[in-house]
């Protein structure tokens, strides 16, 4: 499998998840999987653009800050927001950004079959239990790498790895940790065809006319005003 | 018991549980949320002075609670679903 793995470095959140993506870095490439690396300097939009363009099957894993419609890079920049998520097109995305899941993980799928596994909401952490909070947002793209290839099957899996990281937790005294985990845990998500994103409303009439007419294969029909919307009325637009 | 004292006391229950479990995070260690970066002691300071961050943290004690309950009786749900 061909992954590409980007993984910024520039404050205290992100010291953390670029040494747990060079973990699963480390393990990818003792499996034999190809890897492109954008660590740190390389994370940048140009050059995560260059690579999705290059290697237009390969797996992409994101390691760390996201918003509802973006994943930042490392210049803190938008690397991929609405405007630029074609370059996921039937592509699978692991990334542990915030919020990621919601309108960049919904658009992506909606729109480009884009196979998209990211949080609802924010993820959080402790540093006093770092190396269990590791092994539970790894897992996912661990089992990957493994060779299991259903994303649903690894969804199921990882929710019952979770179950047993919040135990560990809470046997070692760690409640606080064991409650961030399981917020982590719920708001856990991968938009494949078995469970796709169902609440997304569109602000845009020609979108809304299209999913009327063709149901939600309309959100796959080309906008030809979309570039138009995005960039000047609200890149949060579901057009 | 009058509907003020009655969620007085709830509430009062839900904070002595959520200091409890904030007690299990160290002074030294750090919680980091997204960008937000709080020590173990700041996050027991914000606790006292932020009511909203307060509400969050007595959530997540029930969230963890409801949760190892349920996994403790998996079979329940199911049968409140066919009644």
């Amino acid at each position: 499998m061909k992954i590409i793995f980007a993984a910024p470095k520039f404050d205290r959140a992100t010291e953390y998840s670029y040494e747990w993506c060079l973990e699963l870095q480390q393990y990818a490439r003792s499996l034999g999987h190809e890897l492109v690396i954008l660590n740190i300097e390389d994370a940048v939009k140009e050059k995560v653009e260059a690579a999705l363009t290059n290697h237009p099957s390969a797996c992409f894993c994101f390691y760390d800050h996201g918003n509802e419609s973006c994943l930042w890079g490392n210049d803190d920049e938008h690397i991929i927001d609405l405007s630029n998520n074609n370059l996921f097109k039937n592509r699978d995305v692991y990334t542990m950004a915030c919020l990621s899941a919601k309108k960049l993980g919904a658009d992506s799928y909606l729109r480009y079959k884009t196979v998209f596994w990211g949080s609802y909401d924010l993820i959080s952490f402790t540093t006093d239990a770092l190396p269990l909070f590791k092994k539970a947002l790894n897992y996912g793209m661990t089992l990957r790498l493994d060779g299991e290839t259903d994303w649903n099957n690894i969804m199921d899996k990882t929710l019952l790895h979770d179950d047993e990281v919040i135990d560990e937790m809470m046997g070692q005294g760690k409640f606080f940790a064991a409650a961030l985990m399981l917020q982590n845990r719920n708001a856990r998500r991968v938009w494949t065809d078995k469970t796709p994103p169902n609440d997304q409303p569109s602000d845009c009439k020609f979108r809304r006319l299209a999913l009327k007419l063709f149901g939600q294969r309309g959100w796959r029909i080309p906008n030809p005003l979309r570039l138009l919307c995005v960039s000047s009325i609200s890149p949060t637009l579901q057009c | 018991m009058s509907d003020d004292e009655r969620t007085k006391k709830i509430g009062e229950a839900a904070i002595k549980a959520a200091k409890e479990m904030l007690k299990s995070l160290p002074n030294n260690a750090e919680l980091i949320e997204g960008r937000t970066v709080l020590t173990g002691k700041q996050v027991k300071e914000k606790f006292e002075t932020d009511e909203n961050f307060a509400i969050k943290t007595a959530l997540q004690v029930l969230n963890l609670k409801f949760h190892v309950i349920r996994r403790n009786n998996p079979g329940k749900k199911e049968k409140e679903k066919t009644k």
